[in-house]
């Protein structure tokens, strides 16, 4: 049977959060799909709806947020937002799995780490104690842990940064999800150990045949580990690519001044390109282009009049004017080569 | 060894004494300490070698009343302080995973009984039925003074609840209440011991207090309390028979209270979680 339906499709997505300083559109309108096995890479700098993103395709938001009317989370061709909250619990760590950022924290301190793999199995399949213990051994070992029926006795702060993060992948691949949500899960490693364990991720999804949406804001993470990119800026996806369209012509001046931010070894330049300012809070993106203020290329199109995403070639889609205006594009020279 | 685990380890060896002293100081010293003596003869009698403390206007043995309050009012204190930690932290971690709206009706329940003095309460409460049990009167007291205890766990569990290893438990999709009880409770029980610690302390002074004024544990059941209330009309002429057991209240408050604030400040609970 083929299947040309997508294995997560998000459609208008918006999450806002209802505070005393004004509603905060965190995530607001987005929209992509993510195909069996593949891994996709999430790109933005820090509150760009990255997280939030994240966490309500678990439904995992928390009041004041809200995942608001008209949003369209599909995942394996079942709407996720009209299940109860029963079936939803049964997803998770099931079928959608997540693996966090600090793998310090993201441990309880009180028990040890096999004890919380195997809790994986006892929650999702009523696993005997032993019978649980055992499958968290084994998946402690695949995970390149070193005599892994020792270690699984140990307690987080036993363990080293590098090991705790491949408890958090064995708790997060242990039942083989379609789909596992990799939250920054390197950036709080040295970068010997990152590459470790992001060949360990490679490895576990090959085994299991996840897909894999892996939140970063590191290229060099992204073209070592996505087939595609998508780069989020103020709650919106305002450009999707595959990663070497990405690389290679960049069709927003957002991905191009995060490509141009990047180090690049070879270069002679001693400074980096910075995006100069911020990104403004959520409960006040600017009118228009949410970019514009930070954007080398703004005119007045982009206040009075929000981008839509455009196709600029198939697969590649940007959620800028510059790309229906080809003079205005040419002249902005984004994919120009960084000197 | 660091000074607070000094000071911890030094509360823990007075306050074990004390609550050793209670268990088998009636049998050591095996004097009935209700049992009254001739008045005309044995009656305020300074310390001696058969009465080592004394004895009352009513001739009866001061250590042996001074040890059998010991047993009531430690075991007033403990009874006191266990239903308080039940009800506040039952109470504080629902209230920390409800809804907004059931979180806020705990908490408005929670400010009302911090803003009634409870003194007054209990004063009432023993006025209307009369003179209570002990026990009754312990779990009256744990029943009144469960508020700031919950609000403390309440705090405490949100602001695990909202750190990363909850949130990584649901999003294993654990159920609410196996987040609740295996990965909330064994982080929270470091603040739930150290408040009921306190709770226990409180319990034994505000008896002392209720006693003071005739309404603590019925006459002639021997407390803390209850001795300081019959001491106190002979202050001038006896005074041991009050400063002994303000003595004993003062050891056992101080000890417990040290002990509450080492296990909160000092335990490895207080740097985990938290960090979003």
């Amino acid at each position: 049977m083929t299947d040309t339906t997508a294995l997560l499709e998000v459609r208008d997505l918006a999450v806002y959060f209802r505070g005393a300083a004004g509603v905060a559109r965190a995530v607001d309108g987005v929209s992509f799909f993510v195909d069996k096995g593949e891994t996709v890479a999430l790109v933005g700098e820090s509150g760009s709806g990255k997280s939030v993103t994240a966490l309500s395709l678990l439904r995992l938001i928390d009041p004041p947020g809200r995942i608001e009317p008209g949003s369209v989370i599909r995942f394996e061709g079942t709407d996720l937002l009209a299940l109860d909250e029963e079936r939803m619990r049964q997803l998770r760590g099931r079928r959608i799995a997540m693996v966090f950022q600090e793998p310090m924290t993201a441990l309880n301190p009180v028990f040890t780490v096999g004890d919380q793999v195997a809790e994986v199995a006892r929650i999702h399949e009523g696993a005997s104690r032993a019978d649980a213990w055992k499958r968290a051994v084994q998946m402690l070992a695949r995970t390149g842990i070193a005599d892994a029926e020792r270690r699984a006795r140990d307690y987080p702060h036993q363990l080293s940064g590098g090991m705790r993060q491949r408890v958090l992948l064995a708790m997060a691949l242990l039942l083989s999800p379609a789909l596992v949500i990799a939250d920054e899960p390197t950036t709080a490693l040295d970068d010997t150990i990152q590459a470790q364990i992001l060949d360990l991720l490679r490895t576990l999804q090959q085994e299991t045949g996840s897909a894999v949406l892996l939140i970063t804001h590191d290229f060099g993470v992204v073209a070592e580990m996505a087939q595609r990119v998508l780069v989020m800026y103020g709650g919106q996806v305002v450009e999707a690519a595959p990663v070497r369209t990405l690389f290679a012509a960049p069709a927003h001046p957002y991905t191009a001044g995060l490509l141009r931010a990047m180090p690049r070894i070879g270069s002679r330049r001693t400074r980096l390109d910075a995006i100069p300012g911020t990104v403004p809070p959520a409960t006040a993106w600017p009118s228009g282009c949410r970019f514009r203020d930070r954007c080398a290329h703004e005119w007045e199109k982009c206040a009075s009049e929000a981008p839509v995403p455009i196709e600029v070639a198939p697969g590649h889609v940007a959620r800028c004017h510059l790309v229906s205006d080809p003079a205005r594009r040419a002249a902005a020279n984004l994919a120009g080569a960084p000197t | 060894m660091s000074a607070p685990l000094r000071r911890v380890q030094v509360a823990a060896v007075v306050l074990g004494a004390v609550v050793l002293a209670a268990i088998i100081g009636p049998w050591l010293w095996h004097v009935d300490p209700n049992a009254v003596g001739p008045l005309a003869t044995a009656a305020g009698l300074p310390p001696s070698a058969a009465h080592p403390l004394g004895t009352d206007e009513n001739a009866r043995d001061v250590l042996a009343r001074l040890l059998a309050g010991a047993r009531i009012s430690l075991a007033f204190g403990l009874l006191a302080a266990s239903v308080a930690a039940v009800v506040g932290a039952a109470v504080g971690i629902l209230a920390a995973l409800s809804r907004p709206w059931v979180d806020r009706a705990y908490m408005s329940v929670v400010d009302l009984g911090l803003a009634i003095p409870r003194l007054l309460v209990l004063i009432i409460v023993t006025a209307g039925f009369g003179r209570l049990p002990w026990g009754w009167l312990a779990v009256t007291m744990g029943v009144t003074g469960w508020f700031g205890l919950a609000r403390l766990v309440r705090a405490r569990t949100r602001e695990l609840a909202s750190g990363d290893f909850s949130v990584a438990a649901f999003a294993l999709g654990a159920p609410t209440w196996r987040v609740a009880a295996r990965h909330l409770l064994p982080n929270v029980t470091g603040t739930i011991t150290a408040a009921a610690v306190l709770a226990f302390a409180n319990a034994i002074t505000l008896e002392a207090a209720l006693s003071f004024i005739g309404q603590g544990v019925a006459i002639p059941t021997a407390s803390w309390g209850s001795l300081i209330n019959e001491g106190r009309a002979q202050l001038g002429v006896t005074p041991w028979l009050t400063v002994l057991p303000a003595i004993a209240i003062a050891i056992t408050v101080v000890a417990a209270g040290a002990l509450a604030d080492g296990v909160e400040r000092g335990a490895p609970w207080r740097s985990t979680g938290g960090a979003a």
